[in-house]
């Protein structure tokens, strides 16, 4: 039963063929492309390739992305070149397509784990259907002279010096022409690694920027809103929000020390010891790990700090030796509502994050604060105020604890915060 | 010309049969894999980008959270802003992951996979570079907002140029994710039950 339906199958493909064969124009030219065609497994060849096409495509993206993302894209690179090159053999080289194809099916398999489930299953089913389609490619076995034809397939285009007649020696010139073929997908391969091999000679230099200094890193002097400009011990502050670095060429911050003689150690990076706290000391201390001087803005139409302790100001390191001025305060929780943080990427474009927050054991630095203060019991608000941290000596002895602290709207200079527990409602960002 | 060529390298054809033993065996290879996978026995890596795509998820966690604004280079020249974030271990519930892609001839398509519908995907080492990201609500604990890029250690291999925000965090719940995506690879990810579809109506995770 089979049989027949195949066999019927086979004379319905045989009969559309030769009615397309009939119908279709320019046959002067698809003939000899036909018997081309036939003479390698060509329809392998053509899957395989789109096999390894369609596993390269989906992570393909700019090099310097590609290394960034890791060994996901390059090992999909990998898979997929392979899939290509065997495809090509399988054109060009049909004598090699039983260890060709061996090679590719296995490609084809390990790309299921490695890239994308084998390119969603599109990639990894096209690789194995050109393999399987090449190994089951086996040439007319050649009736008039078993032996020399059976040699002339399996070198297709290279062992033409085995047949030794003159007459065949001069068929194989017209091969030959083509056969500048075979070394192709070699040279495909190359021009395939070439730009990669050449990327990443671009890509290794980048790190020898790093030694650039920022050209914002001069001297002049970009006064904070609402500070005062008087400063009253340490560091002037590094410029504020202004664009950051560029991920290629990464400047040393502001790396400007502070003047000696000033009150408190600005290294000192134990926490305070406040002779107006009673008992110990809350939060984790002084952060002491290096910031960004290139800090968001942000805002919130309303701030309330629960136990708050302020702190004064101090100073924290940044990644470039150099350090920050700011105002330190510790909350045990902070409410803030509509709270917009607004930072600058490397390429100069703003993100922006809007969220709900609701934050316990908070440490808050900022270079200012300013913000309307609601006056507890009375509901009163104060005219907007500001404070900035060069205004404030730092380090001091001395902290301030408040029971609840209401500011409404509020922006500041936010260099760090650093809190236990974070929640949050409806986060927006882009 | 088609008998001179005959000569040399002969017209074959695919014979089924011989197709047919390499293909079942290969075939029951890929039944195999994709049964280690969907059963979270066997790990997959997975690496998009450069294409806007889709991820949304019904809740997220993880532990060692990394991230900074960052920038890709579009093969137009034009850098793309994106938040780069790493994680180190998650979990993910109710994941979709949609692709659009414009191919010639074939017209618009898209591309849906769906996991961890009845347990959670696990994914380790998973950097994506989202540049817009909606979430209903979560939290997230030891948090350092402000923290160096250069200095960052909540994700392996997750920091930045120096001088930039960072953010790290030792482990977050998100519940109701959306992003917009550039770029993701999960190290690895142990999936279950994936779902893939293609399709031509344009059919998208939100």
């Amino acid at each position: 039963m089979l049989t027949f339906v195949l066999g019927f199958l086979a004379e319905l493909a045989k009969e559309t063929g030769s009615w397309l064969d009939r119908v279709l124009p320019l046959p002067g030219v698809r003939r000899p492309l036909r018997s081309w065609r036939r003479r390698r497994p060509f329809w392998a060849g053509l899957w395989a390739v789109a096999g390894g096409l369609e596993l390269i495509a989906l992570p393909l993206a700019p090099l310097p992305l590609m290394l960034k993302v890791g060994i996901g894209a390059m090992s999909a690179v990998g898979v997929g070149l392979v899939l290509i090159a065997g495809g090509l053999f399988f054109v060009f080289a049909p004598a090699q397509r039983m260890f060709v194809s061996v090679v590719t099916a296995i490609a084809s398999l390990v790309s299921l784990a490695t890239t994308n489930l084998g390119g969603f299953g599109v990639g990894c089913g096209l690789g194995l259907l050109g393999s399987s389609m090449a190994f089951g490619w086996l040439p007319h076995p050649a009736a008039p002279e078993p032996a020399g034809t059976g040699h002339g397939t399996e070198g297709a285009d290279g062992t033409a010096s085995a047949t030794g007649t003159e007459a065949v020696t001069a068929r194989p010139k017209a091969p030959e022409g083509r056969g500048a073929r075979p070394p192709r997908p070699g040279a495909c391969a190359l021009t395939l690694m070439l730009p990669l091999a050449l990327a990443a000679g671009l890509l290794t230099p980048a790190p020898a920027r790093a030694a650039d200094g920022d050209p914002r890193d001069a001297p002049g002097r970009i006064p904070l809103p609402c500070l005062t400009g008087l400063d009253t011990g340490g560091a002037t502050d590094p410029p504020p929000t202004g664009p950051p670095p560029s991920g290629g060429d990464r400047p040393a911050p502001p790396t400007r020390t502070a003047r000696p003689g000033e009150i408190g150690a600005p290294d000192d990076t134990t926490a305070l010891a406040p002779p107006v706290v009673v008992g110990e000391q809350p939060g984790p201390g002084r952060a002491t790990y290096p910031v960004s001087p290139y800090y968001p803005t942000v805002g919130a139409t309303r701030l309330a700090a629960t136990d708050a302790l302020v702190h004064g100001a101090t100073y924290l390191p940044t990644a470039g030796g150099g350090r920050i001025k700011v105002l330190w305060v510790h909350a045990a929780r902070i409410l803030a509502d509509d709270y917009r943080l607004r930072v600058t990427g490397p390429d100069g474009t703003d993100h922006l994050l809007h969220v709900q927050l609701d934050i316990r054991d908070v440490d808050v630095y900022a270079t200012y604060l300013q913000g309307a203060l609601e006056i507890p019991w009375l509901n009163v608000s104060t005219p907007r105020l500001c404070l900035g941290a060069d205004a404030v000596p730092a380090n001091l002895p001395l902290a301030v604890r408040l029971p609840s602290l209401t500011l409404r709207p509020v922006t500041a200079g936010q260099v760090l915060v650093d809190a236990a527990e974070v929640r949050y409602r409806l986060l927006g960002s882009h | 010309m088609a008998a001179s060529a005959r000569e040399l390298s002969p017209e074959g054809r695919t014979h089924w049969k011989r197709t047919a033993v390499m293909l079942v065996p290969s075939t029951a290879c890929v039944g195999a894999l994709v049964l280690a996978l969907a059963q979270g026995a066997m790990a997959a890596s997975f690496a998009v980008s450069g294409k806007n795509f889709k991820v949304s998820a019904d809740e997220i966690t993880g532990q060692g959270i990394a991230s900074f604004p960052s920038s890709l280079g579009g093969s137009d020249g034009t850098g793309h802003a994106v938040l780069l974030a790493g994680i180190r271990t998650g979990t993910a519930k109710g994941v979709c992951l949609s692709m659009k892609q414009r191919l010639p001839l074939v017209g618009e398509v898209s591309l849906l996979v769906r996991s961890g519908g009845d347990r959670p995907v696990r994914g380790e080492n998973i950097v994506v570079d989202a540049d817009a990201l909606t979430s209903s609500g979560g939290r997230v604990t030891g948090v350092q907002a402000g923290r160096d890029a250069a200095t960052l250690t909540g994700a392996p291999g997750v920091d930045g140029p120096r001088g930039l925000f960072g953010v790290q965090a030792t482990s977050a719940l998100a519940r109701n994710v959306k992003s917009t995506a550039w770029a993701s690879n999960g190290g690895s990810l142990t999936l279950d039950k994936v779902e893939i579809e293609l399709s031509h109506s344009g059919k998208e995770c939100y």
